[in-house]
């Protein structure tokens, strides 16, 4: 064994690489694979156009997604449209249409018509009074 | 003297049909409430089915059925939840009118549970239709044409606290509108006790996910409960509700193997004696309850 240091050499090299082995596992970069049932495959955005159309312009007005006020205040002129970039999940998103009129004005109509590129997704028209508080769906995938 | 006498009598009948009461019964919290509403100080009414009572449960007492005879109209909400209805109207003979308050509304239609629970299969229909404002405001112009055919003298009364409350109802269905709005879509999975709640899913996007079926003597299979586990796991539903009258047991143990909360009890089969003493009272709590729980 003495007059053989290669012998003594090999048997270091294949300590060593035992040794590398679990040294190498606790250390690596891991990448763990995330069970089925928690993958969330984020909807990519999506630029939307929403065009409203009113029989007689509102005294007040908004638009909102969730906690977010897209718009409000001002009275819009009759037709009024607002670009909207919004990531929209296969379950849709819902649109809160707002707006109020004078306590003497007559009936009057709301149109909202939701585009995506040349599609309409939505095209719906609400009837009322003095005031308007709509949802609006964007459905989650294109209607052919 | 002649002429005063006349003029006392003519007074005195008049007196007398002006305090005559029309006599309504009612079979459920919704219809007492409506009927409250519509028929303000100018109906004796009979509230039959007392808040927190199950409607699937009860069943009449012989001093109810006398009530019963007793009343004009008898308001009931139909779709097969009052059990008992043809015998009582049988027992009370011809004398009673039984009003039909959701004759004119759309039924939803189920999938039956499974066999073996004392009610019919293949589908059913959903008789929890005051989960929807809509159709309560429904109801409410049917009790008002009931009300004004049975006491046509009071027609303008009667048509004016119609108004009035669907005036209400207005208001409730715009505040309900913005609640839910505040929820996203995804996020509207309502797991329940029993399956009472598809009008207002149809009318807001939710799915239902009942442990029970239509009634609540529905028992849940333990196939079904296994179910409910994995959906709630896989789609991340946050709460799931029981109900005012309902013992939360299965719910618990499904909240132990989920993780998900106990989002709070609602009022699926009709009003409570706290904070749902009236139809806009329970939606207000219900809508809170649910959307908080999921949010």
């Amino acid at each position: 064994m003495e007059g053989r240091p290669w012998v003594r050499i090999a048997l270091l090299l294949i300590g060593f690489s035992l040794l590398g082995v679990p040294v190498w596992s606790m250390t690596r970069e891991k990448r763990l694979r995330p069970a089925l049932s928690n993958v969330v495959i984020a909807a990519p955005a999506q630029q939307l156009r929403v065009i409203i159309t009113f029989a007689e312009p509102p005294l007040s007005f908004s638009l909102k997604y969730l906690d977010e006020v897209l718009c409000e205040g001002a009275a819009p002129d009759r037709e009024f449209s607002y670009n909207w970039e919004i990531a929209v999940p296969p379950e849709g998103v819902d649109l809160l249409l707002k707006a109020g009129w004078p306590p003497s004005a007559p009936k009057t109509a709301a149109r909202v018509e939701i585009f995506r590129d040349d599609t309409r997704l939505v095209d719906q028209t609400f009837w009322t009074q003095n005031s308007l508080v709509e949802s609006v769906t964007v459905p989650g995938t294109n209607p052919e | 003297m002649k002429s005063i006498l006349a003029i006392l009598l003519t007074s005195f009948f008049s007196l007398a049909a002006a305090h005559a009461e029309l006599k309504v019964a009612s079979l459920s919290t919704i219809t007492t409430d409506i009927a409250k509403n519509v028929g303000g100080d100018k109906i004796d009414l009979f509230p039959l089915v007392k808040a927190g009572v199950d409607p699937h449960e009860f069943q009449p007492t012989p001093s109810d059925v006398k009530k019963i005879a007793d009343a004009s109209l008898v308001l009931f909400t139909g779709k097969h939840i009052e059990g008992y209805l043809t015998k009582l109207e049988e027992t009370v003979g011809g004398k009673v009118q039984f009003i039909d308050t959701g004759a004119t509304i759309n039924a939803l239609t189920m999938a039956a549970e499974e066999p073996g629970h004392g009610h019919s299969h293949g589908t059913e229909e959903d008789p929890h239709w005051w989960h929807s404002i809509k159709n309560v405001k429904k109801a409410t112009a049917v009790v008002r044409d009931a009300f004004i055919k049975a006491d046509a003298a009071n027609k303008t009364v009667y048509e004016k606290n119609a108004a009035d409350y669907l005036a209400k109802l207005d208001e409730l269905q715009a505040w309900a509108t913005e609640k839910v709005a505040e929820l996203p879509r995804a996020k509207r999975k309502l797991v329940t006790s029993h399956d009472a709640f598809q009008y207002l899913a149809k009318d807001y996007g939710f799915t239902v996910h009942p442990v029970q079926g239509i009634s609540t003597a529905d028992e849940p299979s333990s196939k079904k409960v296994s179910a409910l586990i994995v959906l709630i796991k896989k789609q991340g539903v946050k709460a799931v509700f029981a109900e005012n009258i309902e013992n939360p047991k299965v719910l618990t143990e499904i909240t132990k193997e989920t993780g998900a909360k106990l989002g709070g009890e609602l009022y699926a089969d009709g009003l409570g004696d706290e904070e749902a003493t009236t139809y806009p009272d329970m939606v207000r709590y219900n809508l809170t309850t649910i959307v908080g729980g999921l949010k």
